[in-house]
């Protein structure tokens, strides 16, 4: 007997057990969703982030210095608008398939409206995540421990699967793990490509059917599978040696390609970065060209993007800096700050949403419901991006040596006048940089930014996410580009800042 | 022993991390315009003592009074801003930050631009670096850094220097140089300082009165002559000592070495010696011994003899004996030092 028609047998309340059964089928379903589409980009961005960094950092070939910072570009463009690109393209009733169609034999093109679709997206979404972690762990890694291997018998490759490979295991856990938070958070690129996962479910069972209920079931998991990711990147830092810092650290020589394999090498890094964004952000523009945009609608949201991103970028700025500065006097509290990191801006939202809406119930005269949703969105972004603001600003901080600090204090400064004076000012590019991870993320989020959409604020993304719902993808390609346009010069400084700084240069990031 | 001129006296300071205890009821006097040297091995907690002194720690049990105030005793201490207390720390501590100029400045913030500028100048002179006052410290070298450091804890005039392990960073000849350089500056400056270290010459070299510290304890002050001569334990803080065991007896000490007048009281104990303070000769004696090692050190030689009761080594400048040789161990009877057990 199925359990629908045991609850119909029992009789009572029967209309609500099946409306839990349902519920509880559904969330089974999109769980597993979510847990197939998060192991194929697992893998997917495991192998072609390792592979990249791999190329990039031990070879030389044309134009390895540039794909170095390139080939972290792709973080500029949101997984929606690459969603949106390779949707149209693959379109069967696209100028491609109609074209295809023509020529006999072609009738063929991937269904991008699919989970291998979404997983493909998402991989070329999230896959510089690995990369960039793989090739800070591979370019810290110093000469000595590989030429001691190879002083004890190991051959070269030996040297790397005996040696090698184990050091570089916890950086692959962490970019991963990342890569694998985004792609449980992500609702925009899975929505427009019709894959059920759990966090559309969450978006799904709050804003049109008004759920709590059924939106906190399905966010139970997501909490839960993000807390198991956290746990695991987290990990992956316990114990870590930095090689580079030791004095003894030293480069490991590159090999050079030359011919067929630079060929290959250079033609798989300019795949990953072209179909990542080179080529999605191209078709876009191509399509979204051909239409005038609402202007003065686009202009204010990209108003709104700007200064969302920038309150929000601040506002999680300047909280993570007083908690790094009092890491010392509460270390704990720094920890749980950042327990928001993986959790999914939808369920943020919500979390936030539901006790918000109680208090404007209660309070009359919630006319400052704009104001308070804003509070409340900045404050979103501040607990989901704690985590990503303190990294950047404590690893500046250590910069500062306790004897700094002491010297400050017997050269007449209070605690407070030795931040002032020392920490801070030496800690300023880490600053930046933390202001400009958190903005990047600002800009291109779509979910918590729903928490607006009772006020008719819309934010780049939301309108995107509005003009791709009804289809009209030229439409959403603009506040895409704009997005792109926007993170782009971000993205641009802040990886060519990562990649240019070495091992035990004292002025680099 | 407090006396009238002292700048800086420690009185059974103790200060524990949990159940650790760090530093064990330490007692130490600097007096004013002299240069305190702070002797131990690594984990001794000469450097914890610096930082109770210098205000960045609070102390557990004991007080601490600089120029007649106590700054530190339990649930009181001065705040080190206010404390007239100045470090040059182990690894100089410079702000990456500033130039040179700014970071000897530092201290002086709320004074005139121009007395500022006077002053650091002035300092900068003093180190020999008033062409570099517009650098960064990265740009300049160990020694050089060094001396940024000094100049920047001196610019507030403070009544005490403090300096941590000065020149565990510099190697060889610039140890040397940089070591006279950081003594002639202080000099000038007619400063009271107290300098941790862990090498025995620094702290001789330098200092006019000494503090040996052993696992948190102080263990002997006294000149460094007097250090040196007359150690008080077998802890071998200022260099190498060849031990007998030896039995007091009303008031003299008896060992295979020799006999010597003691205070300690009856039992057994040590009775120690220099190896400089060791002689080589050929015949016969109560310390006749076989040479089982010859091995070359610069000025001197290091000679293991091994007689029946013991090795003895004994430096040997000029030719030595060869592996295998027959020799006779005599000590200098005037040298000979007793210690007590532990």
């Amino acid at each position: 007997m199925t359990p629908a028609r045991h609850a119909f047998r029992v009789g009572g309340p029967s209309l609500l057990r099946l409306l839990a059964w349902l519920a509880a089928a559904d969330l089974i379903r999109y769980a597993l969703t979510s847990a197939a589409l998060a192991a194929i980009v697992a893998v997917a961005t495991a192998v072609l982030g390792s592979a990249s960094a791999w190329l990039v950092v031990m070879h030389r070939f044309p134009g390895r210095s540039v794909f170095a910072w390139a080939l972290a570009l792709p973080l500029a463009a949101p997984a929606f608008a690459v969603a949106y690109a390779y949707a149209d393209l693959f379109d069967v009733a696209g100028d491609l398939r109609t074209w295809m169609r023509a020529v006999p034999g072609l009738n063929w093109g991937p269904q991008m409206r699919s989970l291998p679709g979404a997983a493909f997206v998402l991989s070329l979404a999230f896959y510089p995540y690995v990369y960039l972690t793989m090739r800070a762990a591979l370019v810290s890694q110093s000469a000595q421990a590989i030429e001691a291997a190879r002083s004890l018998g190991c051959s070269p490759f030996q040297a790397l699967i005996r040696v090698g490979l184990p050091l570089l295991r916890p950086a692959l856990a962490a970019g991963v793990a990342l890569a694998v938070m985004e792609t449980l958070a992500d609702y925009g690129a899975v929505q427009f490509l019709s894959v059920q996962t759990l966090t559309t479910g969450v978006v799904r069972s709050w804003f049109v059917y008004g759920s709590l209920e059924s939106a906190a079931r399905l966010a139970l998991p997501l909490l839960a599978a993000a807390a198991v990711l956290l746990w695991i990147e987290r990990l992956s830092r316990h114990g870590r040696v930095d090689e580079a810092a030791r004095a003894r650290w030293r480069p490991i020589e590159p090999s050079v390609l030359t011919g067929g394999r630079a060929a290959l090498a250079f033609a798989f890094c300019f795949a990953l970065v072209g179909f990542g964004l080179l080529f999605p952000v191209g078709w876009l523009a191509l399509g979204s060209f051909q239409i005038t945009p609402e202007w003065s609608r686009l202009i204010r949201a990209a108003a709104h993007s700007l200064g969302l991103g920038l309150g929000g970028a601040i506002a999680t700025v300047v909280l993570a800096t007083c908690l790094a500065l009092s890491a010392e006097r509460m270390p704990i509290t720094a920890r749980i700050s950042s327990l928001g990191y993986a959790t999914p801006g939808a369920v943020m939202a919500i979390g936030l949403l539901a006790p918000a809406s109680l208090l404007w119930q209660g309070v009359p005269g919630a006319a400052s419901g704009l104001g308070a949703g804003l509070m409340l969105l900045i404050y979103a972004y501040a607990a989901r991006l704690m985590a990503a603001a303190l990294e950047p600003v404590e690893a500046g901080l250590t910069r500062v040596t306790p004897s700094m600090v002491a010297a400050a204090r017997t050269l007449g400064r209070s605690e407070t006048g030795a931040a002032l004076s020392v920490r801070l000012p030496i800690a300023s590019g880490a600053l930046l940089t933390a202001v400009l991870v958190v903005f990047i993320d600002v800009v291109k989020e779509l979910p918590a930014t729903l928490i607006l959409r009772p006020f008719n604020v819309d934010t780049l993304a939301v309108i995107a996410d509005n003009y791709a719902r009804d289809e009209r993808l030229p439409n959403a390609g603009w506040p895409s580009l704009m997005i792109v346009a926007l993170t782009l010069p971000a993205v641009i400084w802040l990886t060519r800042k990562i990649t240019a700084s070495r091992p035990g240069d004292p002025h680099g990031h | 022993m407090v006396t009238d001129d002292a700048i800086v006296s420690l009185n059974a300071v103790t200060r524990a991390y949990g159940p650790k205890v760090a530093v064990n009821g330490a007692s130490l006097t600097l007096r004013r315009g002299r240069i305190l040297g702070l002797l131990g091995a690594s984990g001794s907690s000469k450097s914890t003592l610096l930082r109770l002194i210098a205000g960045l720690e609070p102390v557990d049990g004991g007080s601490i009074r600089i120029d007649g105030e106590t700054v530190s005793s339990p649930g009181r201490a001065i705040p080190p801003e206010v404390r007239r207390v100045g470090i040059v720390f182990q690894d100089f501590a410079l702000f990456p930050h500033l130039t040179v100029a700014e970071n000897v400045g530092f201290g002086l913030k709320g004074r005139p631009a121009a007395t500022r500028r006077a002053t650091v100048q002035a300092l900068l002179e003093r180190v020999r670096l008033a062409d570099r006052g517009g650098s960064f410290p990265h740009a300049l070298s160990g020694g050089e850094q060094q001396r940024v450091a000094l100049a920047r804890a001196l610019a507030r005039d403070p009544a005490v220097i403090l300096l941590d392990e000065p020149f565990s960073s510099l190697d060889g000849p610039l140890r040397v140089e940089v070591r006279d350089d950081l003594l002639r500056t202080l000099r000038e400056h007619g400063a009271s300082a107290i300098v941790v270290t862990r090498d025995a010459e620094d702290a001789m070299v330098m200092a006019d009165d000494m503090t040996l510290m052993d696992a948190g304890c102080v263990i002997q002050t006294g000149t460094p002559r007097d250090c040196y001569a007359r150690p008080t334990s077998i802890a071998r803080l200022l260099g190498p000592i060849d031990l007998a065991p030896a039995q007091i007896t009303g008031g003299v000490a008896t060992s295979i070495l020799g006999r010597a007048p003691t205070d300690l009281p009856d039992g057994p104990d040590w009775i120690g010696v220099r190896p400089t303070d060791l002689g080589l000769s050929d015949g016969d004696g109560s310390l006749s011994g076989r040479v089982i090692s010859v091995d070359f050190a610069g000025p001197f030689s290091v000679v293991r003899v091994q007689t029946p009761d013991l090795t003895l080594a004994v430096h040997v400048a000029g030719s030595c004996p060869q592996i295998g040789d027959q020799v006779c161990v005599r000590p200098d009877p005037d040298r000979l030092i007793v210690l007590p057990l532990a």
